[in-house]
């Protein structure tokens, strides 16, 4: 019996993704073609751009269609950084934000940017006053992440922008929310760029999106046939949009009942956890499928591996930094001896009890090995 | 044009009356290792191996990749084969160093002269030779005094050879020649290095692995495979022995003072790995340690280490600093291997203050609290094997 805990690294893809996406393969034709094979694959690229945008709960021509979270940020903040740069050129965000947003900060700090990361406090969380004491009227473009991918902390967005129509009105507010779609209610009032990822909720790997406020112009990443508005160009990855439009639609139909059961079984895990010993890295207000917590004692990848024997999978951090050491929890100032030996388990709607269960009795095993 | 490898023997045509011994062994690495890269035939005579490649498809490149790291040579020669025959070998030394001479603006010729039944002397062929080539190439300047490059023309038996002078060889001795040595292989930087350089002076190497699985990854255990493959390039099949050693690490964790903890793992390993070594008929054991790089191998501790084993432990690294093990590494192409961040088992339940200056009775006053005897009879009957190269 296998226990797979690690769906904020990547999910299963769902049963209604792999139909759609089998479709679109069988509907082979491009888009782009004005023929009958063109005009039917168009049509499944319409469908699932309207299909993504009711689950998003924005218009469909916000939707861009994107490799996946990474190039939509990329996109995004490369794009208003250049666009707002009359403004200024200071860019506020977080410590806590993905590789994926801190490289390309570094990469504009490279341009000419200046970058102020706002720390996080100690539980994890980053207050909406430290993120109000980093906007200055010279702020261009602020990027948050909604929920953060290591421990499940919520960011106070409404708080954030807020504060920036107080000191900075006209700056862009940019929100990865790869781990929030479909776990959290987005602020779709206030968010003028997003960055989304299919293969975190049941869609395809390669897959994701960019959400654009209606009316807002930028400048492309990549140069060609003017796909997507011109935003993106590239023939359409036609089964991965079917399928990341799919999953989304589906996963939106049960949101309600989906975070309730993830953020039961949340809280199952973290009074469990805690009665094991495990320090608990996540904040007390945080998303319904991340828990991150660290025994103390030895070091994650023994556990990792010690779990992955039995079937059960986690990972330590992100699975995108394998054997370095968590920017985040170092933000955090965790002590060296729970960053160590820190775990992730993240949830899906389908996660059990049982699995749970799975995890905490191997975890109290292997604690024992050290 | 047909091309043949000139491979130069080093030390061991100094040898008196067992030269011949060298020689043969040198011979046979060359054929068994060229044998995987294509058909080539190997003969020696006068301190020379003469590789010929026997077909198309052996690869000329691959077989320079394979001699150079062939122990018991100095230096490898890419060179044409010309007819004896001063016409052809001017024709030949112009059309075949083209792209070298074209590259350069300076040269001279040097030839030597093994077969004294060739109508002109070495300074005539030298001159002849010369004359030709700054005729075809205006460009070149001669020079006798360093020049860019030098042109060496060798009048043999059969044939006479031109080429561009040697790349240089792996030197040391012809492998096995020495007898055979069992090479504590960690994963780190030193030990590949240990390995090669007691390979080089002619020992035939097995290898020993410590492994602390699920403390250390399968990747850890890779990582050495790896390495080893990269050593056997230069030393010939090399089997890695793979000890499990968790349930040793553990005893010792559980039952000895923390800070004698890295030593009486130590300890395990060399005795471990003597009886690996009499099992594999190696006679001595081969380590990376560089005196006081690390808390286990201060001089206090190499003694309680190396007093478990009867065998002489050879520690080529003992006296360099970590750059010039690292140069080394480079050389032989384990660092980038070597570095990469997998935990070895060294690394499990590291004491925070390891004890530099210990004492014998100390150390087994520690150790009588485990049943050594059993606790390595477990371990020996746990092993598993690889063979690389």
């Amino acid at each position: 019996m296998e226990h797979y805990l690690d769906n904020a690294a990547t999910t299963a893809v769902l049963p209604c993704a792999r139909a759609a996406a089998l479709a679109a393969m069988e509907e082979f034709g491009n888009p782009g073609s004005l023929h009958a094979k063109g005009t039917a694959a168009r049509k499944i690229l319409d469908d699932s751009r309207k299909a993504l945008a009711a689950a998003l709960g924005c218009k469909p021509a916000c939707v861009t269609f994107t490799s996946g979270g990474s190039e939509s940020t990329n996109t995004a903040l490369r794009g208003a950084a250049q666009k707002n740069r009359h403004l200024g050129k200071h860019i506020v965000s977080t410590q806590i934000e993905h590789d994926a947003t801190l490289n390309t900060l570094k990469a504009l700090q490279n341009q000419g940017f200046e970058v102020t990361l706002v720390a996080p406090e100690m539980d994890g969380s980053v207050s909406a006053e430290a993120i109000r004491a980093a906007l200055r009227p010279d702020t261009a473009v602020v990027s948050l992440m909604a929920v953060c991918n290591e421990t499940g902390a919520i960011l106070p967005l409404r708080e954030a922008k807020a504060a920036m129509k107080q000191i900075c009105p006209k700056a862009l507010l940019h929100v990865d929310a790869v781990q929030a779609f479909c776990k959290i209610g987005l602020p779709m009032d206030i968010i003028d760029l997003m960055s989304l990822s299919a293969h975190k909720l049941g869609g395809l790997k390669g897959s994701g999106a960019l959400y654009v406020r209606e009316g807002l112009q930028l400048q492309p990443l990549i140069y060609g046939g003017n796909q997507e508005s011109g935003l993106r160009s590239g023939t359409e990855a036609m089964p991965q949009i079917a399928a990341f439009a799919a999953a989304a639609g589906e996963r939106m139909a049960n949101f309600r009942e989906n975070c309730e059961k993830m953020a039961a079984l949340r809280d199952q895990l973290i009074v469990e956890a805690q009665k094991l010993g495990c320090k608990i890295n996540t904040p007390a207000d945080c998303a319904p499928h991340i828990v991150n917590l660290s025994p103390c004692v030895g070091r994650s990848e023994v556990y990792i591996r010690v779990l992955s024997d039995r079937g059960i999978y986690v990972s330590g951090g992100s699975a995108c930094s394998r054997g370095k050491k968590s920017h985040v929890l170092t933000a955090m100032r965790v002590s060296g001896k729970n960053a160590d030996a820190a775990l992730r388990v993240s949830l899906c709607p389908e996660t059990s009890e049982e699995d749970i269960d799975a995890f905490l009795s191997a975890l109290a095993d292997a604690k024992k090995m050290f | 044009m047909k091309e043949i490898l000139l491979c130069k023997c080093g030390e061991l045509v100094l040898k008196g009356l067992n030269r011949r011994k060298f020689e043969d062994r040198l011979q046979k690495t060359l054929h068994w290792r060229l044998k995987k890269v294509g058909n080539f035939k190997v003969h020696g005579c006068q301190s020379t191996f003469y590789v010929e490649p026997l077909d198309e498809n052996a690869s000329m490149d691959e077989a320079m990749e394979v001699c150079r790291r062939v122990f018991g040579l100095v230096g490898v020669c890419r060179a044409v084969v010309c007819e004896k025959d001063i016409k052809d070998i001017k024709e030949k030394a112009a059309l075949y160093l083209k792209d070298l001479l074209n590259g350069v603006r300076t040269y001279k010729v040097e030839t030597k002269r093994a077969d004294k039944r060739f109508a002109l002397t070495s300074p005539q062929i030298s001159r002849e030779v010369g004359g030709y080539l700054s005729d075809v190439y205006a460009h070149l300047q001669p020079q006798m005094d360093d020049p860019q490059v030098t042109v060496r023309v060798e009048v043999r038996e059969d044939y006479a050879f031109v080429h561009g002078g040697p790349i240089p060889g792996a030197g040391g001795l012809p492998t096995g020649t020495s007898g055979r040595g069992m090479l504590l292989l960690s994963g780190g930087i030193d030990s590949p290095v240990a390995g090669w350089m007691m390979a080089k002076r002619g020992l035939e190497l097995g290898s020993v692995h410590f492994f602390s699985y699920p403390y250390t990854s399968e990747q850890a255990k890779q990582k050495v495979l790896d390495l080893a493959e990269v050593l056997s390039k230069w030393c010939g099949k090399l089997t890695v022995t793979i000890v499990p050693f968790t349930h040793i690490q553990t005893e010792i964790r559980d039952k000895c003072k923390e800070d004698y903890f890295t030593l009486i793992m130590r300890r395990f390993m060399m005795r471990l790995a003597e009886q690996v070594a009499i099992r594999q008929d190696c006679q001595c054991l081969i380590t990376g340690e560089s005196l006081a790089q690390v808390a286990s191998q201060t001089i206090q501790a190499i003694n309680t280490t190396n007093a478990v084993c009867d065998m002489p432990v050879l520690r080529p690294v003992i006296g360099m600093d970590k750059e010039e093990i690292v140069t080394i590494a480079r050389r032989i192409e384990t660092m980038d291997i070597s570095i990469l961040p997998y935990e070895d088992c060294c690394t499990v339940f590291t004491p925070k203050h390891p004890q530099t200056k210990p004492t014998m009775e100390k150390v087994l006053e520690e150790e009588r609290k485990l049943d050594v005897e059993a606790l390595i009879a477990e371990a020996l009957e746990g092993i598993e094997k690889v063979t690389l190269g």
